[in-house]
C-alpha cells in the first residue's frame, strides 16, 4: 500500500497576460491542442496516482489562472479530480480565480464539483497601485466577482493583496485595506511586494522601501484585527478556524503531491519539481528531484513552521523527519530565544513579532553548511 | 667587440617626456627591430608599465650602429624608471653606464625629478647628452629649456640636440652623439685582468631560473665558465650569455665593457644579489666592485588575501615578485579583522600600487591592502635610549607609556611655474610642511625646497600638487631624518570593538576629520543588520567621530509556499555561505568588500 499524500496541488499554467510582479509559471499563448494535451495528462497523472490520493485533507488548484479554463475544459479538469481523488469529511478544496475571467457559470460549476474555497487575486483596489503592478483587473470586476461568488453560495473566500509597491503611500494601502474589509471576508492574504528575478517590475525597480513596508505590515494587522481577523502566518489573516488548511499543512511539513508544469511535491522524504515548461512537461520531461538528508530536511520543515504565528508544539518537535529536533537542535532554539526571534509559550516555541519579520534569519539558523 | 666600439648609456626623463618613443626610434633606426615588429613602446614589457606610461624595471637593450665614420658600434641602452619612487633603480642603471641621454619635453621644460636624476648621473661621472624632444609641438619653448638647462644643470645650451621622436627628427644626431660624446668603457684601476661583472638587475624565469642582467667591467664571460658570486661566495657554471636585441639573443661571450644577460642555473634570486660582483671561480678577483646602497622601504602596508585559503598562494606570488623586485619586502603578520597576511615594505606609494596591481593581474590574487604607514620611532617615558620602530599602527604601545613619537621627514624639491607659488605654499602648510627656500629657475619657474612629513607625501601630496598646478608642478624628495610630532592612534570601533585594519597613526589635528570620513564611509559599506550598529572613531578613550547604522526592519520572504521551498533553501545556503566569508567583529558581520572599499577610499 502506497503512503497516501496529505494534500494535492494542481497547477494550471494559463494566463490572459503576465502581471509585471509575478514569477509563477504560466503561458499566455497556447494552442487548443496544447490545452487538450495538458488536460489529458493531468487526468492520466491523477489516475496513476489515485492509490495515494485517498482521504485527502485538501486540494489546491493554483496557477497561472485556473479560472482561465473554459467551461468544457474546467468541467473535464474537475471531473478528472473527482474521478481519481477521495477526500475526508472536513476537506478543503480551493481554486484560485481571477475576477476578470470568472463567470457565474464557472462559479456554479466549481461549487457543484465540490470546490468549497475560492481565492481571488485582487492585489490592489486602487488604480495607481494596479498600474505599477501591471495588473489589469478592475475594481468593478472584483466587486462583481465577489458578489457572484457570495450569491452562488461560497463563504470561504480569500482575496490576495500586495503592499509596499513603489509609489504606494501608507494612505493608499489603508484605502486598499478598508475596501477589502468592506467585503467582510473570512480570509485575507497581504503580501509585501517581492521584486522577483526575471519580472518586469524587477527591471524597473531595484529595491522596495522596507521601512514603509513594515509600517504597512503593522497597519494590516491593526486594521484586520478590528474585524476579528488574526494574523496566523506572516502574510495571512483569517477569522477563527478559517485559515487555509492546505497552506498551513505545507508549512508544517505535511506531504503533498503536485501535478502540472512547475508543480512541486513532497512525500516526507524528498521533494521534486516538474519542469517549468508546458511543452516539455507534456513531452514527459522528468522532474528534478531534491533529496536532502533528514537533518537538513528537518531544519527546513521547522523554519517553515516558524512562519506560522503558533509555531511548533514541543511534542511536534520531538519527531520531525524522524529526528528528535527538540534535543538535537536545542542549541539553535536557545540562540533564537536569546536573539528574541522565538519564545517559549506553554508547551510551544513560537516566533516573536520580530521573528516573523526576520523569518529568513530564523530559517538561516537551520541551514547546515 | 672591442671596448672602443662599445657605448653604454641610459635615458633620464620625466614621465611622458618621450623616453620610450625615443628608445623605440633608436631601435628602429639601428634595425634592432623591424618596422613590423615595432610595437609601440617596445621596452615596457608589462601592461601595467604601458598603461601608466612608466618603466619600472631596468631592461637593457643592445643595438648595433654603423656611425657616419663607417665604424660598427655596439650600443647598450639600460632603461631607467622615471618615477620618484624608483630613484634606487635609476642609480643602479646609471652604475652600468658611461653616459646618459637627458630627454626634456620642449614644451614642459625640466622637472624636479629630472634634476635629481641628472645630479645623480653627474655625480657618477656620466656624460650627459641633453635632448629637447617634441620640438615640433606648437607649444615647444626651446629658449625656456636652454635657460633651465644652463641655470639648474649647468650644461651649455650648445650641447642640446633638437629632436622629435614622433617625426624621427634628430634620431641620427642622437646616435652620433652617443658614439662621439660618451666615452668607451673604462679600464678597472686594479685587477684589470680578472673577471668582474656587476649584477645590475635580475629577473626570474620558471624554466631557466634567475636571469642576471650584468655589466662586464673587466675580462669576459663565456658559456661553461665557472663563476663565483662574491657576496654569497657561491659558485656556478655559466649556461648561456647573450644580449637583449631586444629579445634575449645568445652570444659567444660578453666582452669587457659590454652589457648583457647571464644564465647559470641559479634557482633562487636570493643567491644573486643585485649589486654583487661576479668573478671567476678559478681566478677570483680580490676586491668586489662598489655595489649599491641597499635601499630601505619607506612605505608599509598590510596585504591580505580576501579568501584566507589563498594565503599560501599569496606568499608564493610575493616570493616570485620579490625575485624581480628586491626593493619590495614582505613579512608574515596577522590581523584580527583580516586574518593571516603580510606586512609589506615599498619604496613609495606608486611602488605600492604597482605591486598590488601586479599581484592582482599577473598572479590573479584577490587582495586587500591596509592604509599605508611609514616607520615611526617611538620613545617610552623614562627611557630615551631605546627606540621602538613601529610600521603598523596596531603595534603602537599604550599611549600613556609613550614619551614621544617621531616621524620620518623628507626634504622635497618642488618645481612649479611661479603663478602657483601661493597655492603650493598653502598645500605645504596644510600637509604640515615647512618651506625652506625658493629659487628662481628661469623667468617663469621656481624651485621650492620644503620639509614635509613622509606620511603626508605618501598619501596624496603628489596628486594634490599636480591638480593645483594643472599638471605643471613636479617634485622629488629625499629622506631627511626624523622629527617629533603630536601623533596619535586613531582607532575605528564597530559596536565598541576596535577593527585593527582601520587603525592609523595620524597627526592630532587631522584625527577628527579622518575619523569622521572613515565613519561615514563605514556607514555606507556595512550592510544593515538586525540591530543598530554604532561606528566610532576613537583616540585613546575619547570618541572623535560617530555614525549609526540603523537596524534592518525585516528579513522575510513575504510569499513562501510549497513550490518555493527548494529555491528558498538554495538562496539561504548562498547567503549563509556569504556570511561565513564575512569578518565577524563582535556580533557585526562585515563583508570583505567593505574592507576593500574603505581602504581604497582612504588611500
Amino acid at each position: 500500500m502506497v503512503n497516501p499524500y496529505h494534500s494535492l496541488y494542481l497547477h494550471v499554467p494559463f494566463c490572459q497576460n503576465i502581471c509585471d510582479y509575478c514569477n509563477l509559471y504560466s503561458v499566455v499563448n497556447n494552442e487548443n491542442s496544447t490545452r487538450t494535451s495538458y488536460l489529458g495528462l493531468i487526468n492520466s497523472q491523477l489516475k496513476d496516482a489515485s492509490n495515494s490520493l485517498v482521504n485527502l485533507q485538501s486540494i489546491f488548484v493554483g496557477g497561472g489562472t485556473p479560472s482561465q479554463l473554459t467551461i468544457p475544459e474546467m468541467k473535464y479538469f474537475l471531473k478528472s479530480v473527482n474521478d481519481h481523488v477521495t477526500l475526508r469529511g472536513d476537506y478543503e478544496f480551493s481554486v484560485e480565480c481571477n475576477p476578470s475571467s470568472i463567470t457565474d457559470d464557472k462559479l456554479k460549476l466549481l461549487r457543484d464539483s465540490g470546490v468549497n474555497r475560492l481565492s481571488f487575486g485582487a492585489q490592489s483596489t486602487t488604480r495607481k497601485t494596479r498600474s505599477v503592478l501591471g495588473r489589469r483587473t478592475s475594481k468593478s470586476q472584483l466587486d462583481q466577482a465577489l458578489n457572484s461568488a457570495l450569491n452562488i453560495g461560497f463563504e470561504n473566500i480569500n482575496i490576495d493583496l500586495i503592499y509596499g509597491v513603489p509609489g504606494q503611500e501608507i494612505e493608499d494601502w489603508q484605502y486598499d485595506l478598508e475596501t477589502a474589509l468592506s467585503y467582510n471576508l473570512p480570509h485575507y492574504s497581504a503580501y509585501s511586494l517581492i521584486l522577483e528575478e526575471d519580472t518586469v517590475l524587477a527591471e524597473k525597480f531595484s529595491s522596495v522601501d522596507d521601512e514603509l513596508a513594515v509600517d504597512m505590515y503593522d497597519l494590516t494587522a491593526e486594521m484586520l484585527s478590528t474585524k476579528d481577523l488574526r494574523r496566523y502566518e506572516i502574510s495571512n489573516y483569517s477569522k477563527p478556524g478559517k485559515h487555509c488548511k492546505h497552506n498551513y499543512d505545507i508549512w508544517k511539513g505535511k506531504s503533498y503531491l503536485g501535478i502540472g508544469p512547475a508543480a512541486t511535491s513532497y512525500d516526507g522524504e524528498k521533494r521534486w519539481s516538474q519542469i517549468r515548461d508546458l511543452e516539455k512537461w507534456i513531452a514527459g520531461h522528468a522532474p528534478e528531484i531534491d533529496e536532502i538528508p533528514a537533518k537538513d530536511r528537518a531544519g527546513e520543515v521547522i523554519s517553515f513552521g516558524f512562519r506560522t504565528v503558533d509555531g511548533w508544539q514541543k511534542t511536534e518537535l520531538e519527531n520531525i523527519c524522524g529526528l528528535n529536533t527538540l534535543t538535537e537542535f536545542s542549541d539553535i532554539f536557545q540562540d533564537l530565544i536569546k536573539s528574541e526571534l522565538i519564545y517559549e509559550d506553554n508547551n510551544s516555541l513560537k516566533p516573536t513579532e520580530q521573528g516573523l519579520l526576520f523569518a529568513d534569519s530564523v530559517a538561516e539558523a537551520f541551514i547546515f553548511i | 667587440m672591442e671596448k672602443k666600439y662599445i657605448r653604454n648609456f641610459s635615458i633620464i626623463a620625466h614621465i611622458d617626456h618621450g623616453k620610450s618613443t625615443i628608445a623605440d626610434r633608436l631601435m628602429q633606426h639601428t634595425k634592432t627591430v623591424s618596422d613590423r615588429e615595432l610595437q609601440e613602446q617596445m621596452l615596457d614589457d608589462m601592461d601595467l608599465e604601458r598603461e601608466r606610461g612608466i618603466t619600472i624595471k631596468a631592461h637593457p637593450v643592445t643595438m648595433n650602429y654603423r656611425s657616419d665614420a663607417d665604424e660598427l658600434y655596439q650600443i647598450n641602452f639600460i632603461d631607467t624608471p622615471g618615477h620618484v619612487d624608483f630613484a634606487y633603480e635609476v642609480s643602479r642603471s646609471l652604475a652600468a653606464c658611461e653616459g646618459a641621454l637627458l630627454i626634456i619635453d620642449a614644451a614642459q621644460g625640466v622637472q624636479a625629478q629630472t634634476v635629481a636624476n641628472v645630479n645623480l648621473a653627474i655625480k657618477q661621472g656620466l656624460e650627459i647628452i641633453p635632448v629637447l624632444n617634441k620640438i615640433d609641438l606648437p607649444a615647444a619653448d626651446p629658449d625656456m629649456c636652454y635657460e633651465q638647462i644652463e641655470e639648474i644643470l649647468a650644461i651649455p645650451r650648445e650641447e642640446c640636440i633638437l629632436a622629435s621622436a614622433k617625426s624621427g627628427l634628430g634620431i641620427e644626431d642622437i646616435l652620433e652623439a652617443i658614439v662621439e660624446r660618451i666615452p668607451q668603457p673604462k679600464d678597472q684601476e686594479t685587477e684589470n685582468e680578472k673577471l668582474k661583472a656587476l649584477i645590475v638587475d635580475s629577473s626570474y624565469d620558471p624554466y631557466r631560473g634567475v636571469i642576471n642582467y650584468v655589466r662586464v667591467m673587466s675580462s669576459s664571460i663565456k658559456p661553461k665558465d665557472s663563476i663565483r658570486m662574491m657576496a654569497t661566495n657561491k659558485d656556478y657554471d655559466v649556461k648561456e650569455v647573450g644580449v637583449f636585441a631586444p629579445k634575449m639573443t645568445p652570444t659567444d661571450e660578453l666582452a669587457p665593457g659590454s652589457v648583457g644577460y647571464l644564465i647559470a642555473n641559479i634557482k633562487d634570486t636570493a643567491e644573486s644579489k643585485i649589486g654583487d660582483t661576479i668573478t671567476s671561480k678559478q681566478d677570483p678577483a680580490k676586491e668586489p666592485l662598489e655595489g649599491f646602497e641597499e635601499v630601505l622601504p619607506m612605505v608599509y602596508s598590510g596585504i591580505y588575501p580576501i579568501d584566507t585559503a589563498d594565503y599560501e598562494t599569496l606568499k608564493y606570488s610575493m616570493g616570485k615578485l620579490q625575485l624581480n623586485d628586491p626593493s619590495f619586502l614582505y613579512q608574515a603578520e596577522s590581523s584580527a579583522a583580516l586574518g593571516f597576511g603580510f606586512r609589506c615594505g615599498f619604496l613609495g606609494l606608486l611602488h605600492m600600487e604597482i605591486i598590488q596591481e601586479r599581484l592582482r593581474r599577473e598572479y590573479n590574487m584577490d587582495i586587500i591592502a591596509t592604509y599605508p604607514s611609514v616607520i615611526y620611532h617611538v620613545y617610552l617615558k623614562g627611557n630615551d635610549k631605546d627606540m621602538i620602530p613601529v610600521d603598523n599602527p596596531v603595534h603602537l604601545p599604550d599611549p600613556s607609556t609613550i614619551d614621544r613619537i617621531e616621524e620620518p621627514v623628507i626634504e622635497a624639491g618642488i618645481m612649479i611655474p611661479g603663478d602657483y607659488i601661493g597655492a603650493v605654499m598653502a598645500l605645504i602648510m596644510d600637509k604640515r610642511g615647512i618651506c625652506l627656500g625658493t629659487a628662481a629657475v628661469d623667468e617663469r619657474h621656481v624651485m621650492l625646497t620644503a620639509e614635509l612629513p613622509l606620511h603626508e607625501i605618501v598619501i596624496d601630496f603628489n596628486d594634490k600638487l599636480k591638480s593645483i598646478t594643472r599638471g605643471y608642478g613636479s617634485m622629488n624628495y629625499k629622506p631627511n631624518g626624523y622629527k617629533a610630532a603630536p601623533l596619535v592612534k586613531l582607532e575605528m570601533l564597530v559596536n565598541q570593538e576596535p577593527v585593527d585594519a582601520f587603525a592609523c597613526i595620524v597627526h592630532r589635528d587631522h584625527a577628527q576629520s579622518r575619523g569622521r570620513r572613515l565613519a561615514e564611509k563605514l556607514k555606507e559599506v556595512i550592510p544593515q543588520q538586525m540591530f543598530a550598529i554604532a561606528i566610532q572613531g576613537a583616540i585613546g578613550g575619547s570618541i572623535v567621530a560617530r555614525e549609526t547604522i540603523s537596524a534592518l526592519r525585516k528579513n522575510v520572504t513575504a510569499k513562501c509556499y510549497g513550490g518555493d521551498i527548494s529555491r528558498k533553501r538554495k538562496l539561504l545556503e548562498k547567503q549563509k555561505e556569504g556570511k561565513k566569508r564575512m569578518k565577524q567583529i563582535g556580533k557585526v558581520n562585515i563583508p570583505q568588500d567593505a574592507f576593500v572599499k574603505i581602504l581604497k577610499a582612504s588611500n
